[in-house]
């Protein structure tokens, strides 16, 4: 899944991301408070909080890391990512693939009842499935499942169903592609393919995102508006019953981290994301477990290069000189993100270290800029870069490294993210500023999705058919250093063609509370921390 | 070693072939252990390298297998295949189809028919399987499931060859091997090194010692070395020193030994020469009895050989002669010498030889007893000689006692002769006639009592014995001649012992004898003097002891006068009849007084008192046995 950077840069609750493969950070704590054994039993009662109020919790349909992070405990899909990130199975109990890849089977664990109490059939996967395709439900995952045989025909009308998505008989499921994938059941991993009762969703439509029903191991309770958000344990979970009795979301609208933290200190929540300001003094000041892990993003300013004068990938690759990247990371995250050279962050299928990236050299970037008629940045129109949010002191020392060339630039900002998404959609910006976090750990997340000329995430316009051909080639081939090899050309196209200006990697950072145990903060983010497994130690 | 070779090489051959044995032991020994630990280890090194590969593959094939990513399964099959003693590697799905074959890829999609495939696939567990691929060769394989959960999704097998592993073990065998030959051959030569410079000065030793034992004592040796050889040859010299001294002394001792053995061979034959030379036999036992030696003479008078009856006990020898045995276990017994003693010696042809008997203990050095030696002498010549003695005396005494008697009757008789001349002419002589009356019935009776008396002496007489004490009768003799005595003055003294007995003796004889001394004393002091008459127990030794018997106790009657004493050349003569030194004595009166006491059984002697005088000494028995032969007791040698 991806979002826009509403409020990148800011102290946001980590965005739900599919986290580095095999990356892991140390969780430490930095000390525990003296225990009394004497003290009554803590209530297995787990609050977070939840940097906004989500506007649905159907998963299908959820489009923020907030409604995101809650249908995860309540929903399950039919395979789902460890915590190694590796794929197990979940609804579905096995599964088979045809040699070609085009046709996948998936046999339906037995006896799993939904919240309700009514069984999961092969056809509430289908349903749930197909809703993904559906053009009423809007999901912005349907791209990644456009390929399923029969997606294209149901989003245009002409057929009512997904032809491809087929119940075999109750508990047993067919999937037939019309193009192999390599990673085609992590895809069913993602957070929107989650198995939602047909019946319900029928009946309730939109009403469902606020009441849901699922088979997770929690259950929805109840949804105070603009307060909190309670789910209770689900002791019929088919993974068994978890040790929390109950979660509560406490919603902290507009990511008041601050205020998160504070609470977190004095001991109403159990975990809380860490402030930018003061980031180091507030991590000493607290007794709490620290969990940082390098998270699957990038942060990036996009290109439009279908926008004069960015058609001219000398202008572009100008600007990327322009700017002096790493002083301005580092200004803006005192260190706790790590400098993008390219798209792929460290530790993904295909990153490269030696990749030919751009440093900051303004002599350079004047040089583009003569050669592509702008000398001085003589004739060069005014640039917008647009966001959603002002971040000081990153957007001023942007312009300034631009006017530095003769660029001149300003930032403008569309703070309602629809809005933003939509123009963006609509290709209405010439430069915008964009974070991309990858839905699976896999390259063709990054650069298919935002490079590929058919890609719907393609904001910048980019389109060169010999991408195009590696990105495909990519999809198939089994190889993984040959896979590897193919993404390392993509993306050093891309970056030839400085179609983006990446800034930088995410690192996923939280503190939990000391007696916060079993902390499985997988490579995906904090969506996909595993409460099912997780407990508080009973002490005071 | 081998029976061929020469003795001299023997022990160098024994070292040499003995190391050789000891390392061929050993190596054969650590040959087996490390051999068998060596392919326990490459076999269980083998079955955990094929465990731990098809884990490998398992594990790396286990998101391929999720997601269905053939060519990640082919690549990883592919890859593991590579390995060098890997046959293959093979994927199966959850089917139990193929899904990534490294040697057949043509088998893809299909279910493997046989029963190593069959079991493989639907194993839940680990398993290992012997196989043979198409060449022929057997292989093991390990097939691990990949599971999720109870879920199987997977099954991985690799086919592992074993040549890797037999490879091994032959490599270390090899290894081995040439390890043993290599050992044996540095410690074959290292043995053989050794062996020599040991053999070597041991053989010069050996030599040297044939050299000694042929007596070259003279041989030396360098010592070359330090060690136990170097020793050896040090103690070697020592030891020829040693021996050229002893040999010295041996020879220096030996010929001494010599000299001593010829001496004692002079001696024997000497001792040898002796015995045969002495004409007295000579009889040894030894302490058992038993005859040791018998020389010569002893041959002679025993009639024995000394060959017969050596080793025999000598009462069994001498059987009939049981005083010449007796003598011998006597002395055995008493180890006392025994003089000698007189016995009868039968021979063995039945006669018999009187003899002398004395027996003495035979002593070794340092006074162990050896035996008996008893010398046997020969009496025969001694006896004849004697009987020829005693004729002779006899005739001797019998021409005195004729000449005594032809001078005491020749008086009378002169004297009766001038009568009878006279007698016809002065027949009537009236002087004559009363003159010729009463001389020549005088002269007659005396003639008469001579003859009378001789009579007495040559008759023999009945003996009368009654109960007597000696002290009366001795007073008896005192009353008869106290006047004369009294006229002499002549002191009697008296010296009787108080307890004496009663005699057994005829009282007139004894008497008689008692008289006879008296007037021999009273004739011996004519100026007067002491006599002295003793009655005492006799404690001497005078009688010559009869065997071993008791002594009896003996009464001694002592006359004693103080006279001139008889001097020496008169001592043998005293009781013969005829002999007298008196004037007008008749001689016949000691005699017949010898007589009497020998008819008792006692005995007579006299001796010459230390103050002068004579002393007469009559001991006699209280109980006489009288011989049975009194009339010739005077014959008795004893």
């Amino acid at each position: 899944m991806s979002r826009s950077s509403t409020k990148a840069g800011g102290l946001g609750p980590p965005i739900l991301v599919m986290a580095l493969l095999g990356v892991l950070t140390g969780a430490s704590t930095i000390s525990a408070p003296a225990q009394d054994r004497t003290a009554p039993l803590r209530a297995p009662v787990y609050r977070r909080p939840l940097g906004n109020e989500p506007p649905t919790l159907d998963p299908a349909r959820i489009s923020d890391i907030y409604g995101r992070s809650v249908a995860q405990q309540i929903f399950d899909g039919l395979v789902e990512f460890d915590q190694t990130l590796t794929i197990a199975p979940a609804l579905a109990q096995y599964w088979t693939a045809s040699r070609d890849g085009l046709v996948w089977t998936f046999t339906l664990r037995k006896g799993v009842r939904f919240h309700n109490g009514r069984a999961v059939t092969a056809d509430d996967v289908v349903f749930s499935l197909s809703r993904l395709v559906d053009p009423k439900v809007t999901s912005t995952a349907a791209d990644l499942f456009s390929n399923i045989h029969g997606a294209q025909a149901f989003r245009d009308g002409r057929a009512t169903t997904v032809r491809g998505i087929t119940a075999v008989d109750a508990s047993t499921v067919r999937i037939v592609l019309d193009e192999a994938q390599v990673p085609f059941v992590s895809m069913l991993a993602i957070g929107h393919a989650k198995i939602v009762p047909r019946d319900l969703v029928t009946q309730q439509g939109d009403a469902f995102g606020t009441a849901p029903v699922g088979t997770g191991p929690f259950r929805f309770e109840r949804w105070d508006r603009r307060k909190e958000i309670v789910l209770s344990a689900n002791d019929d979970y088919f993974g068994g019953a978890p040790r929390l009795r109950r979660i509560v979301y406490r919603i902290f609208p507009d990511e008041q981290s601050g205020a998160m933290f504070e609470e977190f200190r004095r001991g109403r929540l159990e975990d809380s994301p860490v402030p930018m300001q003061d980031y180091p003094r507030l991590l000493n000041s607290t007794a709490a477990t620290h969990v940082k892990r390098a998270m699957f993003s990038v942060r990036f300013l996009g290109l439009n290069t279908r926008a004069k004068p960015l058609t001219d990938p000398r202008v572009r690759q100008a600007l990327t000189y322009a700017i002096d990247r790493e002083a301005i990371v580092q200004a803006s995250t005192h260190g706790r993100f790590v400098l993008a050279r390219g798209v792929l962050p460290p530790g993904t299928l295909g990153y490269n270290p030696r990749l030919s990236g751009y440093g900051h050299d303004r002599a350079r970037a004047r040089e583009l800029l003569a050669q592509a008629g702008y000398p001085e940045g003589r004739g060069l129109p005014s640039l917008t870069i647009w966001a959603t949010v002002k971040l000081e002191p990153e957007h001023p020392l942007i312009v300034r490294d631009l006017a530095a060339v003769g660029v001149p630039a300003e930032f403008k900002y569309v703070t309602d993210w629809p809005q933003f998404s939509r123009m963006l959609a609509e290709g209405r910006f010439s430069i915008f500023q964009y974070a991309w976090f990858a839905d699976v750990p896999d390259p063709d997340n990054f650069l298919y999705r935002l490079f590929h000329s058919k890609s719907p995430r393609n904001y910048t316009g980019y389109t060169n058919p010999q991408l195009d051909e590696l990105l495909r080639r990519g999809r198939h081939e089994g190889d993984d250093q040959r896979r590897a090899e193919l993404y390392r050309r993509a993306e050093q196209m891309v970056m030839d063609d400085a179609v983006v200006i990446p800034f930088f990697h995410y690192t996923y950072e939280r503190v939990f509370q000391p007696y916060v145990k079993s902390i499985e903060v997988s490579g995906l983010g904090d969506p996909y921390i595993l409460f099912r497994k997780m407990w508080l130690e009973p002490v005071p | 070693m081998s029976p061929l070779s020469s003795p001299t090489r023997s022990l160098q051959t024994k070292l040499l072939w003995g190391t050789v044995l000891v390392i061929c032991l050993v190596m054969a020994a650590v040959l087996v252990v490390v051999d068998h630990r060596q392919r326990a280890a490459v076999i269980d090194e083998a079955y955990r390298r094929g465990e731990i590969l098809a884990r490998d593959l398992a594990a790396v094939s286990h998101a391929p297998l999720l997601l269905y990513n053939f060519t990640a399964l082919e690549q990883n099959v592919a890859r593991f295949a590579s390995e060098e003693d890997v046959r293959y590697a093979i994927i199966l799905d959850g089917e139990g189809r193929v899904a990534a074959h490294s040697a057949r890829p043509d088998r893809v999609g299909v279910v493997l028919p046989g029963d190593v495939d069959r079991r493989a696939a639907a194993s839940l567990d680990p398993v290992v399987q012997e196989t043979r691929v198409d060449t022929g060769e057997v292989l093991d394989e390990f097939a691990v499931p990949v599971l999720v959960g109870q879920q199987k999704w997977g099954t991985v097998r690799v086919g592992l060859s074993r040549q890797r592993a037999e490879a091994l073990i032959r490599r270390t065998r090899l290894e081995l091997g040439g390890l043993t030959v290599l050992t044996l051959l540095l410690g074959g030569s290292g043995a053989a090194l050794v062996a020599r410079r040991i053999s070597r000065p041991v053989q010069q030793l050996a030599e040297g010692a044939a050299a000694i034992s042929r007596g070259e004592l003279d041989l030396r040796f360098e010592p070359t070395t330090d060690d136990e050889i170097g020793r050896l040859a040090v103690a070697f010299n020592h030891m020829t020193s040693q021996l050229r001294q002893q040999r010295a002394a041996l020879e220096s001792t030996n010929a001494e030994l010599r000299r001593r053995l010829e001496e004692v061979a002079d001696l024997k034959t000497y001792t040898d020469n002796i015995l045969a030379s002495l004409t007295n036999g000579i009889v040894t036992v030894d302490l058992d009895g038993r005859v040791v030696t018998l020389n010569p003479a002893a041959e002679m008078l025993t009639g024995f050989f000394a060959g017969e009856v050596m080793g025999r006990y000598c009462t069994e020898v001498f059987e009939k002669t049981p005083e010449l045995a007796e003598i011998l276990m006597e002395t055995i017994a008493s180890r006392a010498a025994t003089p000698g003693l007189a016995a009868t010696l039968h021979r063995r042809n039945g006669r018999t030889v009187p003899v002398e008997i004395s027996a003495a203990p035979l002593k070794g050095g340092e006074g162990k007893d050896l035996g008996v030696i008893a010398a046997i002498r020969d009496l025969t010549v001694v006896r004849e000689l004697e009987g020829r003695l005693r004729r002779s005396d006899r005739l001797a005494a019998l021409g005195s006692l004729a000449a005594g008697l032809a001078h005491e009757i020749k008086n009378p008789l002169t004297s009766l002769l001038t009568f009878s001349r006279h007698l016809t002419r002065r027949f009537d002589d009236e002087q004559f006639r009363a003159k010729f009356q009463s001389v020549v019935p005088r002269e007659l009776e005396r003639i008469n009592g001579i003859v009378e008396r001789l009579l007495e002496l040559a008759r023999p007489t009945p003996l009368s014995f009654s109960a007597v004490r000696l002290p009366a009768l001795l007073e008896r003799v005192v009353e008869l001649y106290a006047e004369e005595m009294d006229t002499r003055a002549i002191e009697v003294t008296r010296d009787y012992a108080r307890d004496l007995p009663v005699v057994w003796v005829d009282a007139e004889a004894v008497y008689q004898a008692f008289v006879n001394l008296v007037r021999n004393a009273l004739d011996a002091m004519p100026g007067g003097g002491r006599l002295t008459l003793r009655v005492v127990w006799s404690d001497e030794d005078d009688v010559v002891r009869a065997g071993r018997q008791p002594r009896a106790r003996r009464v001694r009657v002592e006359i004693q006068d103080s006279g001139p004493g008889i001097s020496t050349d008169n001592a043998d003569r005293v009781f013969n009849p005829f002999f007298t030194t008196k004037v007008g004595g008749t001689g016949l009166g000691l005699a017949l007084t010898h007589k009497i006491v020998e008819d008792h059984g006692g005995t007579i002697d006299f001796r010459n008192g230390r103050a002068g005088g004579t002393v007469f000494r009559i001991v006699l028995s209280p109980f006489p046995d009288p011989p049975a032969e009194p009339g010739r007791h005077g014959d008795d040698l004893r």
